[in-house]
């Protein structure tokens, strides 16, 4: 599983080795809950943003290698990014700050919500499951009433690493 | 827990050392400012090596490049510095002979305080351009006193870009064990940042310096050359560094003629709005993510600590910062 900063400023070449840029943002879908792709910031001088489609990845580790890259306007993570979440009540519940997603079938698996600077030093970071959200104008719905179970990523240490999180 | 404690204190000591001796701090001084040098230019090492040149060899060719431009900036500054020394004196009587002669035109103005007023702003003036003509000349020549110190830059230049993977392997065991992982991350993550920003703020110079010099021919002012890469170099810090470059040049069309000194500020804007609304953000790109608030006063730290080389470095020292800070939150959670 994956978040953002493992592939932000990636480069991005294709398969005969000419480098179109480096990732600089993520295309999502949030009501179907996929990546579409990334957006990538070009070497060309003109300024159109050039979007790689999810279907035109070929395989990435440090870099990335692509077939083609399309063009076209998408909602983007930074779009949404730092937009308040609120529940069904109307309480502010915190702001999103990150996506977990696959890359093997490209599905966003939770949405990391921020509930303050010191909050998540003590509390540690929500995860919320992006099927109980509605994305709004300008706020994301949370709609799961019964807090019953909840998700939380919470501080850990950063030296050592656990076995759980050798994942990569 | 208590061998924590003393292992810090025992570090904490000897950087509280080496920074009281002065001969240490000096050593340490040049390690710096050769370290930053051979990172400037670690881009263009890089991209040598990838053409195929030996490491060696390529880290001698960036050397000789440096001392190159050093001997040439010292060649062509130092006669037009002593030139304009001769020029100063007779710049300052004109002032001097305007101010008398408002003076006198104003007549009414002789009331005992406003004149006393007027005199010590003259005074001033006068002094501070006294001390700081005085200043200058004195700090090239102590340039010249720590001439032996400064040829060894070049040669730790060479040692730090030629052997650099070996340095950065020794550095990493400095750390705990289990800290180095997380210290390779963020090392990976500073060098692909400080990498871009380098590599175009080296392009954006060179433009702007190509286009300042067109102008500057074009109208005929003294010094198109050095002008040009004063603006060019200038231009790295981000707000105040157009028109902190762009004085001299217009001060130096000033001394051509009135109508010269608005052509080059004419000039001089139109450039500076290409460069910043056209050429920059694509080049820059969105490599450094800050807060234009932020940079602002980030630069003016830099400046009061260290005048021009902090303004230049206090971008980069602030994108570290971001860079560690952003990535300790990032992998704590």
């Amino acid at each position: 599983m994956y978040r953002i900063k493992d592939f932000l400023y990636m480069d991005v070449y294709s398969t005969s080795g000419k480098r179109f840029g480096f990732i600089k943002d993520i295309v999502i879908d949030i009501n179907s809950k996929l990546i579409k792709g990334f957006k990538i910031s070009s070497n060309k001088i003109f300024n159109k943003n050039e979007i790689v489609l999810s279907q035109n990845i070929i395989s990435f580790s440090n870099n990335m290698v692509i077939k083609t890259v399309s063009d076209g306007n998408y909602i983007s993570f930074s779009d949404i990014k730092n937009t308040d979440v609120v529940d069904i009540n109307g309480n502010t519940v915190g702001m999103i700050s990150d996506i977990i997603f696959e890359m093997n079938n490209f599905n966003i698996k939770g949405i990391i919500i921020s509930t303050g600077l010191i909050k998540d030093i003590a509390l540690g970071k929500k995860i919320l499951i992006p099927e109980a959200t509605i994305l709004g104008e300008d706020t994301l719905l949370y709609i799961i009433d019964k807090k019953n179970i909840e998700f939380v990523s919470s501080a850990h240490k950063l030296c050592w690493e656990d076995e759980e999180s050798n994942e990569k | 827990m208590k061998n924590k404690i003393i292992m810090f204190s025992i570090l904490a000591i000897i950087i509280f050392c080496i920074f009281r001796i002065s001969v240490f701090r000096e050593a340490a001084l040049l390690i710096i400012i050769s370290f930053i040098t051979a990172y400037a230019f670690k881009p263009l090492f890089q991209k040598l090596i990838k053409l195929g040149i030996n490491k060696r060899i390529s880290a001698l060719l960036i050397i000789f490049l440096i001392v190159i431009f050093f001997a040439l900036i010292i060649a062509v500054l130092i006669p037009s510095i002593i030139k304009e020394a001769s020029n100063f004196t007779s710049t300052l009587d004109s002032i001097q002979s305007i101010v008398n002669y408002y003076y006198n035109k104003f007549k009414l103005l002789s009331t005992g305080t406003l004149k006393n007023l007027v005199y010590s702003l003259n005074d001033n003036i006068t002094k501070k351009i006294q001390i700081a003509v005085t200043s200058s000349l004195e700090k090239v020549m102590n340039i010249g006193e720590e001439f032996l110190s400064l040829s060894v830059i070049p040669i730790i230049v060479y040692y730090f870009l030629a052997d650099g993977e070996r340095i950065n392997n020794r550095m990493v065991i400095l750390f705990p064990i289990k800290t180095r992982n997380i210290v390779k991350r963020i090392g990976k993550d500073i060098d692909k940042t400080l990498n871009r920003y380098i590599i175009s703020q080296f392009i954006l110079s060179i433009f702007m310096s190509i286009l300042t010099f067109i102008v500057l021919v074009v109208l005929k002012v003294n010094f198109p050359l050095t002008l040009a890469i004063i603006n060019g170099v200038f231009n790295v810090i981000p707000y105040f560094g157009p028109i902190l470059g762009g004085i001299p040049a217009i001060l130096m069309a000033l001394l051509k003629s009135p109508k010269t000194a608005l052509w080059t500020m004419i000039f001089i804007f139109i450039i500076q709005q290409i460069e910043g609304n056209i050429i920059s953000p694509k080049i820059t790109g969105d490599s450094v993510n800050m807060h234009p608030l932020l940079v602002i006063l980030l630069i003016i730290i830099g400046a009061k600590i260290a005048g021009f080389w902090g303004m230049l470095l206090a971008i980069p020292i602030g994108v570290i910062i971001k860079i560690i800070y952003d990535d300790i939150i990032y992998y704590m959670y």
